[in-house]
């Protein structure tokens, strides 16, 4: 997963690079959601209540 | 201040990956893994650089203006936010009195607690680029040293990339207190793991 989330990140830049900025757009979307759901699964692991 | 806004944009980058040049650092010399929080504070970090980035990528391509500026540092605090709220919450896990922390400290804090200082400092340096927007569509000048900054942050994504792939293996998430490379366990196990427990 974290694996995934750092080739989205790489993918997002790449993106930018080449001028594609839609494609960018949706990368930085999906990258965030990501990061900020593997942040929630992490804070409620313990709590038994991770999705 | 055409320069300015470039200057800073390259700093914002540069400094990031700095910060996550010394984790790795602290990863390969220091011989420290790091947890699953310490990691997405570094995405958190470069999500943030990924802002300044699109705006020199935007300015290679021609003209930018007050809305470039403005999507791309927002997407930084928008960044920012997330990975500060990352780290806040392990500066809490670590705020009882006694707690050793996790990990060693630098300059006497540690990582986590320097990684919420510097996604304020993002929030605070995306704030004056935001002030300074420019009132008209403007050519900033990109010279080699800007496109460096973001091949430097394509490096530090890619090398980041790899040595989580490492630590991670196949594995969907990794553990909380990370000791070994598990895709160097994976392929190759230890001895003792592949006894069965009945064996003699």
């Amino acid at each position: 997963m974290d694996t995934l989330i750092f080739l989205l990140i790489l993918s997002m830049i790449l993106a930018m690079l080449k001028g594609r900025q839609r494609l960018a757009w949706y990368l930085f979307v999906a990258s965030f959601l990501a990061t900020a759901l593997l942040f929630s699964h992490h804070a409620t692991d313990a709590l038994g209540i991770s999705l | 201040m055409r320069r300015f806004r470039s200057v800073l944009a390259q700093f914002c980058i540069v400094a990031v990956c700095g910060v996550l040049l010394g984790a790795f650092a602290m990863q390969f010399i220091g011989a420290e893994l790091p947890c699953p929080l310490c990691i997405l504070q570094r995405m958190g970090m470069m999500l943030c650089a990924a802002g300044p980035a699109w705006l020199l990528c935007r300015a290679m391509q021609g003209e930018v203006d007050a809305r470039d500026y403005a999507q791309c540092y927002g997407l930084s605090i928008l960044s920012a936010l997330l990975g500060g709220s990352v780290a806040l919450r392990q500066v809490c896990l670590h705020i009882a009195p006694g707690d050793p922390g996790f990990g060693e400290p630098v300059f006497g804090l540690h990582l986590y607690t320097w990684a919420f200082i510097v996604f304020i400092t993002v929030v605070l340096v995306s704030g004056v680029q935001l002030c300074l927007l420019p009132s008209r569509a403007e050519r900033l000048p990109i010279g080699w040293t800007a496109r460096a900054s973001v091949g430097l942050l394509i490096l530090v994504v890619a090398a980041n990339a790899v040595a989580v792939f490492f630590e991670e293996g196949f594995h969907l998430y990794l553990v909380d207190n990370p000791t070994q490379y598990q895709l160097l366990e994976d392929l190759n196990p230890a001895p003792d793991a592949t006894k069965s427990p009945d064996a003699p």
